[in-house]
């Protein structure tokens, strides 16, 4: 598979920046707004082209859009100045990727999993406490990606997924 | 200029069943357009709702949590979900809370049905 993109600095285009590093990880910055999480999906939309599998892309596209807005939501608390960082990396058939908000952090361990507990129920919990329907977002990322893990802070996600092989897919290799 | 929206949410009453037909990108904004109508028509004395979904490309997972809840507090058929929604639904392990059905005639009936004593 042919990269999506070349390690060096991509330019600016609107609000949202993107950056390269000399170990291959592409940065991409974007303020906490949401026409932002469409523009995320632009910029992952490329990936086909390197030839990324539809079914992993449409995937990625997902955890991708679900991670900002809970980044954006629960994480920048909806502050415009707040910016949301979203990394990736291909190496050997898989992605890597981060994203980070500039918020307080978060205890994965204390969102209820819906794997374990009636989804109704957390429905109800949340109702009582004046939450909005949700918390279904981590559960349905953790069942997607290979590898989910957060920092101390809990303010940055690092995600793994082992793409299918196919076709040209395959020849993803080491960068950087 | 705005972005034109990526969803469309229509309803129909059809043999006083209201039919709620969805299409395109149900993210956050879908969901509590969504939530709003169900309210409305709750109020307007409805209990049963028919949500098509044969034209859905995508569910953001607010909106999955969003019609399960609807499917908790009311009888609710989802019919022709389309391959997105399946796929989705079933990753959040919860495709087996949800009444569907094949046509919307079919969910249409069904509900009729339901209705009668």
């Amino acid at each position: 598979m042919t990269e999506p993109n070349q390690p060096e600095p991509q330019g600016t285009k609107d609000d949202l920046e993107v950056r390269a590093d000399h170990l291959g990880w592409i940065e991409l910055t974007v303020p906490t707004k949401e026409e932002y999480l469409s523009r995320l999906e632009e910029m992952f939309e490329g990936f086909a082209k390197a030839g990324v599998p539809e079914d992993d892309l449409q995937d990625i596209k997902f955890v991708v859009r679900e991670i900002c807005e809970n980044a954006m939501e629960w994480g920048n608390r909806m502050q415009a100045a707040r910016k949301v960082h979203v990394s990736y990396r291909f190496e050997e058939g898989q992605i890597f990727i981060r994203v980070r908000d500039e918020g307080e952090g978060f205890n994965p361990a204390m969102v209820p999993d819906p794997g374990k507990l009636k989804y109704t129920d957390i429905l109800a919990d949340r109702r009582s406490r004046g939450k909005r329907v949700g918390g279904l977002g981590l559960f349905m990322v953790r069942k997607i990606m290979d590898e989910v893990s957060f920092n101390d802070k809990g303010n940055e996600v690092f995600l793994r997924k082992r793409m299918k092989e196919t076709g040209s897919a395959s020849d993803a290799g080491t960068r950087g | 200029m705005p972005n034109p929206p990526d969803h469309q949410i229509h309803c129909e009453l059809q043999d006083s069943v209201p039919i709620i037909r969805l299409s395109g990108r149900l993210g956050a904004d879908a969901a509590q357009s969504l939530l709003g109508l169900v309210d409305k028509k709750v109020r307007e004395g409805f209990g049963h709702f028919v949500l098509n979904m044969r034209e859905v490309t995508y569910l953001a997972s607010v909106a999955i949590g969003v019609i399960v809840k609807l499917s908790f507090d009311h009888r609710v058929k989802v019919a022709e979900p389309s391959e997105a929604v399946v796929k989705l639904m079933t990753l959040a392990d919860l495709v087996k809370l949800l009444d569907i059905a094949a046509s919307e005639k079919e969910a249409v009936e069904a509900l009729r049905k339901g209705r009668q004593p």
